[in-house]
């Protein structure tokens, strides 16, 4: 990492799962785009940042990426507070970067559900992707009526 | 109050409001405070657009609505999923004053299925009590009754009121399957009288992703994103609202996208449709009701998966009026349920 906090040299080797990179291809070769984009999208939309572009800035992060088992990789270029978001979710569950980017990618492209816990706005609640349902419904329970 | 990602609606039985959710603190430099009227209500079709609103709270004058971008300020645009925060709050108390609440407003309001009973907490503590603003020069001590329920609500609830006026017992004790196709999320959720089945299904990957897809591709070419999301957000709300838009000299009319929005919601449809039919299994619903600003990408598809029995609220207030339904027969719907 550079001493801004930044990671501008750094080299981060992301292993994919199968599914994940291949769904990512596709999409990939739907939209005529490259790979790298796709994924950039994917993680802010993921973040819930929006109100920024996907287009990497300087400082950003130089990611290496392959899928499992082969050679396919590609670089991930990502704006620097994408970064930090990141490296600050990263941080506060105790696992790399890499690997919290592991966990984005296959919430975003096969919906798991990995949870957030930090809004684009500090104080603010974060969202959360999926919430899935149970195998079986169970039985209806009260509405709670919150009453101001 | 609806306050959803795409806009926030307000309903009171005479008055429509609606606000793109978009703040911004209002800077101290008076060159800010003096370009044009800050208070902006455009009344068209029956409903009263919130261009912007200037409303003072704690010690910041802050500026809603699409007419932060006019103005060319750093605005904030909320897209995460859950809302229980001090921006929801502004949007509603700002959504409130413009509606001319000066001292006491009683307000239902909605908040997503996903980790209700935290969130709804939360959002409580935000709106009880009393809120000092100020609005147009002057100051207001406005105190917020009602109540803070989970999303789909509305929905359920004008459902029940075919003729928009006193709920329908029989349809109340019927289990109800509520699809909320909103902005920024899915959700699924099935009412039986003032109860729910446990565990809905929300998804994030709401209306704004088909929308947005076919706007940005419609401008820029197949998979850019080179505007920034609080453009984005006020290019459709005016898309929506005048049906077609000027950008950078190019003309995009909502019948040049429908092409795209069909394509893009039969693409993402599979994956909408198996997580209903998982979230339903062993679930004995008996009626079905859509609704949401989305709805009308999926109202097709959602007719070949369940039938004619569909009731689908294409109204975009349909929620919001649901909310204010249920405050105004709140003791009949517990008196059935």
């Amino acid at each position: 990492m550079s001493d801004d906090g930044g990671v501008r040299k750094a080299r981060h080797h992301l292993v994919l799962p199968v599914e994940v990179w291949e769904a990512l291809t596709l999409e990939a070769r739907q939209r005529r785009k490259r790979i790298s984009h796709v994924v950039q999208e994917r993680l802010v939309a993921s973040l819930g940042i929006l109100g920024g572009s996907t287009l990497p800035s300087e400082g950003a992060a130089d990611l290496m990426m392959a899928e499992a088992g082969k050679r396919h990789h590609c670089r991930l270029a990502v704006e620097r507070r994408i970064w930090n978001r990141l490296a600050y979710e990263a941080a506060t569950r105790k696992v790399s970067v890499t690997e919290r980017i592991r966990q984005r990618l296959r919430e975003a492209v096969l919906g798991e559900a990995v949870g957030t816990g930090w809004g684009p706005h500090g104080e603010l609640a974060a969202g959360v992707r999926e919430s899935r349902a149970p195998e079986s419904g169970g039985e209806p329970k009260s509405i709670t009526m919150l009453e101001l | 109050m609806d306050v959803g990602r795409s806009g926030v609606k307000a309903e009171t039985g005479t008055v429509r409001l609606l606000a793109l959710p978009v703040l911004a603190r209002l800077p101290e430099d008076p060159e800010w405070r003096e370009r044009g009227r800050l208070d902006r209500v455009v009344r068209t079709n029956g409903i009263a657009y919130l261009e912007s609103w200037c409303l003072g709270y704690n010690a910041e004058d802050w500026l809603v609505g699409e007419h932060v971008e006019t103005l060319g300020l750093p605005g904030q645009y909320v897209m995460t999923v859950t809302k229980a925060d001090p921006s929801t709050r502004l949007l509603i108390l700002a959504a409130l004053s413009a509606l001319g609440a000066n001292d006491r407003a009683e307000v239902c309001v909605g908040l997503p299925l996903h980790q209700f009973e935290r969130e709804g907490q939360a959002m409580r503590s935000l709106l009880h009590g009393e809120h000092k603003l100020r609005v147009a020069g002057q100051q207001h001590a406005l105190t917020l009754l009602g109540v803070v329920v989970p999303e789909g609500l509305g929905l359920w609830v004008r459902a029940v009121t075919p003729q928009g006026e006193l709920p329908d017992g029989a349809l109340v004790r019927q289990p109800t399957v509520v699809l909320d196709f909103g902005h920024r999320t899915i959700q699924v959720g099935v009412f039986s009288g003032l109860r729910l089945y446990p565990r809905p299904y929300v998804s994030a990957h709401g209306a704004y992703e088909i929308w947005e897809a076919a706007l940005v591709e419609a401008l820029e070419g197949p998979g850019q994103t080179v505007y920034e999301s609080p453009q984005r957000a006020a290019m459709l709300a005016r898309l929506l609202r005048e049906e077609q838009i000027l950008v950078r000299g190019q003309q995009v009319t909502l019948d040049l996208l429908r092409p795209q929005l069909r394509a893009q919601a039969e693409r993402i449809w599979p994956r909408v449709r198996e997580e209903i039919r998982r979230t339903l299994e062993q679930i004995p619903y008996e009626r079905v009701v859509a609704g949401g600003g989305g709805v009308h990408l999926f109202g097709e598809l959602l007719r070949e998966f369940f039938g004619e029995g569909l009731v689908v609220l294409e109204d975009r207030f349909a929620q919001a009026e649901g909310y204010r339904l249920f405050l105004e027969h709140r003791s009949f719907f517990r008196s059935v349920a």
